[in-house]
């Protein structure tokens, strides 16, 4: 009976006696003509929140601007949403909420969706922890663009105005709704944010102050042919402030987008992102 | 298509039901055909004060429910099992969220050939206690981790069985990417049957392959590591154990002890190193592939009138799950048993000890003395600590500590009284990953009284006064504030049961509502139940207004938010 026992276990152990071929890690390093839009969703009494915002100094110093980042706070129902306890700003959004709800509801904040992709775990378009951004970021850059965006902005500061004009440019030909999306979100805020060190003043980045376009974005066409080129300009005036704190236009940064979405399938994906700061 | 593939299986399972009512009809010893019902509905009420509102239910779709229909056929011997769920506008997976499916949720083939047994489909087992394997279901936390594969046993002797799966694990209405093999062999040993001892010894071996999608991303990620924090990745992992259940007399021994290697999980304690504006910092939680282990005891000993039982478990990095990018309830390969007492009373059940993958030691007693069978005592203590990985700079930090103590005296047959004093500590800041709050510190005396009125009528009477300590930081009580609990039931056996509660926030906390001037306010959260039972059937209909709290089943645990609304559930079994 033991030998037949001792046989069958060593039986068994055939499970692990192969050695696998162990590969090398890739560069993280992707040389694309893509630039992969990350939408973060942040909040100031969430603690982990502060991570996220350090995992994305840390992704864009490896892409650079390959890597296009807007973080939104939301009027999610939990704790983590609000702002931190003795915040000046509430930089919680109805635009960014709506953004939210495009994508879905997380099980919490810090969350965030790579090029609106079903990528997530049961194909969730909101990838948590934030810690998975990385390597769904690098698989992203290996998608060739669909088509290229050129952003220009002329900016007036004696009168607050702003010009944008975008510029795409299909590599493919392209049908379905295809729409335009255009932000301006701030960097350097000083409000206090809850961390692990607990709730300090501290440098919010990437903060999205407004959608310029509609907020499920503007409809562009839907046929589009290869170097078709298609613009659509946009004036906006910046406020010098409002319910959420002054505006530093020098801090300000325009993030366009081209999407193809299919409502009645509920799904979208961004084709190709650009960003230019204000002050270029 | 999918409709397609019910229509089939319910044709299947027609046919064969038919096939053997035809062989009845002609004599032949027919099938068994048994099945059980659960249903639940919900309809939901907005309640801004207690934050009951901001999900689609609240806002917009008003109803949600879930449907469990079991069928299992026994026949030529063979055993088939169907299981049709139904979520519509469920919360189950998401508290905040609505989900809506529906599906064959099980089905198997069983067969027995001598001494081989054969299941193929959707299978529920385990190994050992666990601690490597467990496939089960959980509802309430949205949990069904069934092996979609085949598992074949064969008895080697009467005593000794061995056992071997492969499959891959159910995520909802499909199955996660990454495959799942695994094998034990257990058995029986006595020295006969005037003997006093026995001992049920058992090894088991599983495996996991991760999914080429799910390598790849982690390779992606792992490689935007500094250098100091990545490290090789392999497809493949093992975890094993061994395990002996001793009896000697009146006294058992269960003892596990399980090993994993080369599995990528996610440490959400473990700090990582990121390159940011202001030079390198640490940021927690990262991806790594340490060995973990477990080991867990459990001796207990009884005779008339007395009983304890001492149980022990130590955990390292034994996060294993189906993918390492799942989190919370969803994923896991296997179950790490809990080590706290299952309470039940409403304020002795609010705060639970969530089971920890990473870093968990806990230590329970349990020891219950009854001098006649009128009176009886019981006691119950347990302590929890991480390995002093969650707050490196802190050492071992406290979790959860339990002293649970029961007094139950019963009077002839007619009336029993239940009382008892509960205290806690409970690591808020862990289990519920809330900032900034402070050990929550309960002391909860309570009682349970029964009255019966006649053969057929009782009424019981039960309530309960949570005290909780003070929040220095926040100046207030902490999270919630302290609690007084009563609840009256009457029951008209064998039909009928009424209960009437409330729950009232005595002495607001931090976490309680406020008022428009910033108030905090003493909140009623009353409930009101009736439940009819006709044999097998039990209908219930609830007015619920309930607070967000932790609900846990065995160790595992969801945030249930705050709820108000009407709650039907109907339970049948046939």
């Amino acid at each position: 009976m033991f030998k037949r026992i001792l046989f069958l276990w060593a039986l068994s152990l055939s499970f692990v006696a192969c050695e696998e071929v162990i590969q090398p890690l890739p560069s993280p390093q992707v040389d694309s003509d893509r630039k992969v839009l990350l939408e973060e969703f942040s909040g100031g009494n969430c603690q982990p929140c502060a991570d996220a915002a350090d995992e994305i100094s840390n992704l864009l110093g490896i892409h650079g601007e390959n890597l296009i980042v807007v973080t939104m706070h939301t009027y999610l129902p939990a704790p983590q949403a609000s702002p931190a306890p003795g915040a000046t700003y509430d930089f919680r959004t109805n635009e960014g909420t709506e953004i939210l709800n495009i994508l879905g509801v997380p099980f919490g904040i810090p969350t965030g969706g790579v090029n609106r992709r079903p990528l997530g775990i049961n194909d969730s378009r909101l990838i948590s922890p934030f810690s998975a951004w990385a390597g769904i970021i690098s698989d992203e850059l290996n998608r060739p663009p669909l088509v290229d965006i050129g952003v220009e902005a002329t900016y007036n500061s004696t009168d607050r105005s702003l010009d944008i004009n975008v510029n795409v440019l299909p590599n493919a030909d392209l049908n379905g709704d295809i729409r335009l999306t255009v932000m301006i979100a701030e960097n350097d805020i000083t409000d206090k944010q809850l961390t692990d060190d607990g709730v300090i003043d501290f440098k919010h980045k990437h903060v999205l102050r407004d959608v310029i376009s509609a907020v499920v974005g503007d409809n562009l066409a839907t046929s589009l042919s290869t170097n078709d080129l298609l613009s659509k300009t946009y004036n906006y005036t910046i406020p010098s402030s409002d319910e959420r704190g002054p505006w530093v236009a020098e801090n300000c940064e325009i993030i366009a987008f081209v999407t193809l979405v299919d409502d009645a399938a509920g799904e979208q994906e961004v084709l190709q992102a650009a960003q230019i700061k204000l002050s270029e | 298509m999918k409709n397609l593939i019910y229509t089939l299986w319910a044709l299947l399972f027609l046919i064969l039901c038919y096939s053997a009512n035809a062989q009845d009809q002609q004599g032949n010893s027919g099938g068994i055909l048994s099945g059980n019902l659960e249903a639940n509905a919900n309809f939901f009420m907005r309640d801004t004060l207690i934050g009951a509102e901001g999900t689609p239910q609240y806002d917009r779709q008003l109803f949600g429910g879930e449907s469990w229909l079991n069928l299992n056929y026994s026949n030529w011997g063979f055993e088939f099992g169907l299981r049709f769920d139904v979520y519509n506008n469920s919360f189950l997976p998401n508290p905040l969220d609505s989900y809506t499916d529906e599906g064959i949720g099980r089905w198997f083939v069983k067969k027995k050939i001598h001494k081989l047994g054969i299941t193929v489909g959707y299978i529920y087992d385990q190994i050992g206690s666990g601690i490597i394997f467990r496939a089960y279901e959980e509802r309430p936390l949205f949990i069904d981790n069934a092996l979609f594969g085949l598992q074949l046993t064969y008895d080697l002797s009467p005593d000794w069985q061995i056992k071997g799966f492969t499959g891959r694990q159910k995520n909802r209405f499909d199955t996660y990417e990454s495959v799942l093999k695994g094998g034990s062999i257990e058995g029986f040993i006595s020295s006969g049957e005037s003997a006093n001892w026995s001992m049920a010894p058992g090894l088991g071996v599983v495996g996991k392959t991760l999914s080429d999608e799910a390598y790849t991303q982690l390779q992606n990620t792992v490689a935007n590591y500094l250098p100091q924090d990545t490290f090789n990745l392999q497809y493949n992992s093992y975890a094993f154990t061994l395990y002996n259940n001793l009896t000697i007399g009146n006294l058992n021994w269960y003892v596990e002890g399980a090993y994993k290697i080369g599995d990528i999980y996610f440490n959400q304690f473990a700090t990582r190193l990121t390159r940011t504006e202001g030079g390198v910092k640490e940021v927690e939680g990262k991806y790594a592939n340490n060995d973990g282990s477990v080991m867990y005891t459990s001796l207990s000993w009884a005779t008339k009138g007395f009983g304890a039982s001492v149980e022990a478990k130590q955990t390292e990095n034994f996060n294993f799950r189906a993918n390492p990018f799942v989190s919370l309830n969803q994923g896991f390969i296997n179950f790490l048993p809990p080590m706290t007492r299952i309470n039940t009373y409403r304020l002795t059940s609010r705060y639970n000890a969530a089971t920890q993958e990473i870093g968990e030691q806990s230590i329970q007693a349990d020891i219950t003395y009854a001098p006649t069978r009128k009176l009886s005592f019981n006691v119950n203590f347990s302590n929890i600590t991480d390995l002093g990985n969650v707050k490196k700079d802190q050492g071992k930090t406290l979790l959860y500590r339990e002293l649970y103590t029961e007094v139950q005296y019963k009077y002839k047959r007619k009336w029993s009284l239940i009382a008892g004093v509960q205290m806690q500590r409970y690591n808020q800041e862990i289990f519920e990953e809330k900032p900034e709050v402070p050990i929550v510190e309960t002391f909860t005396p309570y009682f349970d009284f029964l009255y019966k009125i006649d053969r057929k009528k009782a009424i019981r009477f039960e309530s309960q006064y949570m005290m909780i300590g003070d929040d220095i930081k926040a100046d207030s009580k902490q999270d919630y504030g302290s609690w007084l609990f009563g609840l009256v039931e009457f029951t008209v056996a064998p039909h009928w049961t009424f209960t009437i509660s409330d729950m009232y926030n005595i002495d607001p906390g931090k976490q309680s509502p406020s008022d428009a001037n910033g108030e905090k306010i003493d909140v009623h959260y009353p409930r009101f139940d009736i439940y009819y039972t006709n044999k097998s059937n039990r209908f219930s209909l609830s007015y619920v207004k309930q607070v967000e709290g932790v609900v846990c089943s065995g160790g595992i645990c969801r945030l249930e938010p705050a709820f108000s609304g009407v709650k039907m559930t109907v339970n049948s079994s046939f």
